[in-house]
């Protein structure tokens, strides 16, 4: 019988960093391609656009190498990465003068249909694309807590350190936030009422 | 009443943010009041939407660029590593070849300034005086000198202080 050792991955995340602080740069390949695609994902529905979103990531990677001697490593990796990058989607979103465009999921990716029943699958990817819509009328400050929270799964606790801000302005905005996604669903799809 | 404090609750109780108690309150009042009960739906509904983008797959050039993006980076973060271990090595070199340069010319500076300055000018004496300084020096001398035995009276020196003793006025000498 084989015995093997279950590491939690905040332990792996941490043996990571500390390999790569050794000199093997293969430790942080690691890290960045186990969360490339959802900080890719997170910066993109902030930004709501598709190169803003790739030059935020690559911004956020070049931070954390920079900072990454002073990481402290009993914080998730995660959630310290996701931190600087939302810092640098507001900073992008302040600085651009660009008007707000009309992006779509297509400029990124969708889901190719499966096995499941063709009905359920075009109802999942309509429901995607009418989530993207709704969000992308929301104020950037609710539509980040509402992807951290429902998206990404982090609890407001998480969030706030996230956007150096309390556990109660956290709930507040999310409160806000929901109550928002509802009235623009409600008027943009009224048919769903 | 109570429908007006449901509705401002749900949004966080359907999430999940809430307190325990207020979680109890929603719960309580939507089984007995199908309007609130009705909109907690929606906003379950919403939950369920948002969670949706879950399982959205990037297309294959997205994640080509993003894994490009990643090597670029870490590539030049080592390259830039390895041109940080280089330039102090040499920089501490330049600054111990600079130092020593410089402490070399500030010797050879201090060395010919040394060597360039003149004795001082010794001021002569006029020379009546001079002579008198001499003849008293030697006859102070003879005197001294005076239990020389005649044997010793060889040299042409010795003979001279003996000449100059006994042609001396000494009344002035301060033995």
């Amino acid at each position: 019988m084989s015995s093997e050792i279950v590491v939690e991955p905040q332990e792996l995340e941490k043996r990571l960093i500390e390999r790569f602080r050794s000199g093997d740069s293969s430790a942080m390949e690691t890290l960045f391609e186990k969360y490339s695609k959802r900080l890719f994902w997170v910066a993109f529905n902030i930004l709501q656009n598709r190169e803003d979103a790739l030059d935020a990531v690559q911004e956020t990677f070049v931070k954390i190498l920079n900072a990454i001697d002073r990481f402290d490593t009993s914080r998730r990796f995660y959630t310290w990465a996701c931190q600087i990058m939302i810092n640098l989607c507001v900073d992008k979103k302040r600085r651009s003068l660009k008007a707000r465009s009309v992006v779509s999921l297509e400029d990124i990716g969708t889901q190719p249909l499966q096995q499941a029943a063709p009905e359920h699958l075009v109802t999942q990817e309509e429901k995607r694309k009418r989530v993207f819509t709704v969000m992308g009328k929301m104020a950037e400050a609710y539509r980040t807590v509402i992807i951290l929270r429902e998206v990404e799964g982090l609890g407001c606790k998480e969030i706030g350190e996230m956007l150096a801000t309390t556990h109660a302005t956290v709930r507040w905005r999310l409160h806000r936030a929901r109550i928002m996604f509802r009235k623009i669903w409600e008027k943009e799809f009224p048919e769903e009422i | 009443m109570d429908c007006r404090k449901v509705r401002e609750l749900i949004p966080l109780v359907s999430g999940g943010d809430s307190e325990t108690a207020d979680v109890e309150f929603v719960k309580n009042h939507i089984a007995s009041c199908s309007t609130c009960n009705k909109l907690y739906q929606k906003y379950i509904a919403d939950r369920q939407a948002l969670n949706s983008l879950n399982s959205f797959t990037l297309s294959d050039s997205i994640e080509e660029r993003l894994k490009a993006i990643s090597n670029s980076v870490i590539a030049n973060r080592t390259t830039s590593e390895r041109k940080k271990k280089v330039t102090p090595f040499a920089v501490r070199i330049v600054r111990v070849l600079t130092g020593t340069a410089l402490i070399l010319i500030a010797l050879l500076a201090l060395v010919f300034y040394l060597g360039g300055q003149k004795p001082p000018k010794q001021e002569k004496a006029p020379e009546g005086i001079v002579e008198r300084i001499e003849y008293n020096r030697m006859i102070k001398r003879a005197i001294e000198n005076a239990t020389l035995d005649e044997k010793e009276k060889v040299t042409p020196a010795e003979r001279e202080k003996c000449r100059v003793l006994d042609s001396a006025d000494t009344s002035s000498f301060d033995f």
